[in-house]
């Protein structure tokens, strides 16, 4: 059984009323979810926090799920909304666009061999510089491993504008260091 | 998967145990939209029958106009249903693509009976001659309305505001797919004011309805 087949098969018990299924949603989407929410986190805002409602607004939605289609998207999408609608609400609040929270420069574990091989806290910063969407797909991608397709899906855009989001993003990337950026 | 993971948060543990009851997963967008299609088809059928046994068959230009906004309607109920399932929507842009596509069909349509059959009947007298078309247009649209707020109050749209004028913009098209049968004005100016102002209406209605649902989610 992949990944995805499990998680399917968790969501469809998890619909039956299986507490236990929806542990073990999330143990396989908590962690992701968290790294990705700690990118799009407001400041003043925990990430964890986020992920809690996140989870929450994943139990209220859960009619919705049609069984067969990928999970992680789904959640993704949920996610994401979540973050927007914090944002907004701090931006109300504050009276300005939430900038990039020194918390977002927290180190995250590795999830690929593309980390490993960067000093991950100019990496961080790095992606700071980036703009949302482009960070975003970049990071659901290359990161979190999503195919661009379903990267699409998560941020409500087209395959191909995933695609030049993501890529542009890791040119940006590149360009930057290039150029020496990290110091 | 089961080893490593971070515990589930008592907190969280708890709200879940109070609310776990069993769900039925929601029937697919398509199948949603397929509802709604076929009540709007039996809404076009009725109509078209009352106007044959009334004397007057509707001409072939006026069923091809209703059969081609009948789709157009059919694929933004669609999309606002599949704006309903997260990581499902058609996105910002094609959504809107959408919305503009099926209010140019219903204009399309209607340059296409001037053209064929149009009257010539314009100015002040075309204007106040057509309000019972905008309340017929209300009377079939707002109901269809309600229907897809209701299976859009069942999902969880993200984009509430964008799903549900898809859900208004639909509704007026379809609307008018069967009401301009019954209506046999053909001039431009009628339909431009009395009809695609009802779609108009409606679209500007379901925008208003999903800034109430956008607060729900």
């Amino acid at each position: 059984m992949t990944a995805d087949e499990e998680l399917d098969h968790w969501m469809r018990s998890y619909q039956e009323g299986h507490l236990h299924a929806f542990e073990q949603l999330y143990a396989a989407l908590a962690p992701p979810l968290s790294r990705f929410l700690r990118r799009l986190a407001p400041p003043g805002i925990e990430p964890d926090d986020l992920v809690q409602t996140t989870f929450l607004q994943l139990h209220r939605a859960r009619a919705t799920y049609l069984t067969g289609q990928p999970v992680r998207p789904w959640a993704y999408a949920i996610a994401r909304h979540v973050a927007l609608m914090a944002r907004r609400g701090r931006a109300r609040t504050a009276g300005r666009e939430a900038s990039i929270d020194e918390q977002a420069l927290e180190i995250a574990a590795p999830e690929s061999g593309m980390l490993g091989a960067l000093d991950r806290i100019a990496l961080e910063r790095a992606l700071g510089m980036l703009s949302d969407p482009g960070r975003e797909a970049l990071w659901l991608h290359h990161i979190a491993g999503l195919s661009f397709r379903e990267v699409a899906a998560v941020q409500g855009i087209g395959e191909s504008a995933a695609k030049v989001r993501a890529h542009r993003a890791l040119s940006s990337l590149r360009a930057h260091y290039a150029t020496g950026g990290p110091s | 998967m089961s080893s490593q993971h971070p515990p589930l948060p008592p907190r969280l543990r708890n709200r879940l145990a109070s609310d776990l009851a069993p769900v039925h997963p929601r029937a697919t967008p398509w199948r949603r939209a397929a509802w709604l299609g076929l009540l709007c088809a039996a809404a076009i059928l009725i109509a078209w029958i009352r106007v044959r046994r009334g004397g007057s068959p509707p001409s072939t230009s006026a069923l091809v106009a209703s059969g081609t906004e009948w789709l157009a309607g059919f694929a933004m109920v669609w999309g606002a249903m599949r704006e309903g399932v997260p990581g499902l929507g058609l996105g910002r842009m094609r959504a809107l693509l959408l919305l503009g596509l099926g209010i140019a069909t219903q204009l399309g349509s209607a340059l296409l009976l001037a053209t064929s059959i149009g009257e010539r009947w314009l100015g002040a007298d075309a204007v106040a001659a057509g309000a019972q078309c905008a309340q017929g247009e209300g009377a079939i649209g707002l109901p269809l309305l309600a229907a897809t707020t209701w299976l859009l109050l069942r999902s969880f749209p993200l984009r509430a505001r964008l799903a549900s004028a898809l859900a208004g913009g639909a509704a007026g098209v379809l609307a008018d797919a069967a009401w301009h049968l019954v209506c046999t004005r053909t001039d431009l100016l009628h339909i431009l004011i009395w009809h695609l102002g009802a779609t108009v209406a409606l679209t500007a209605a379901g925008y208003l309805v999903g800034v109430y649902l956008e607060r729900r989610f």
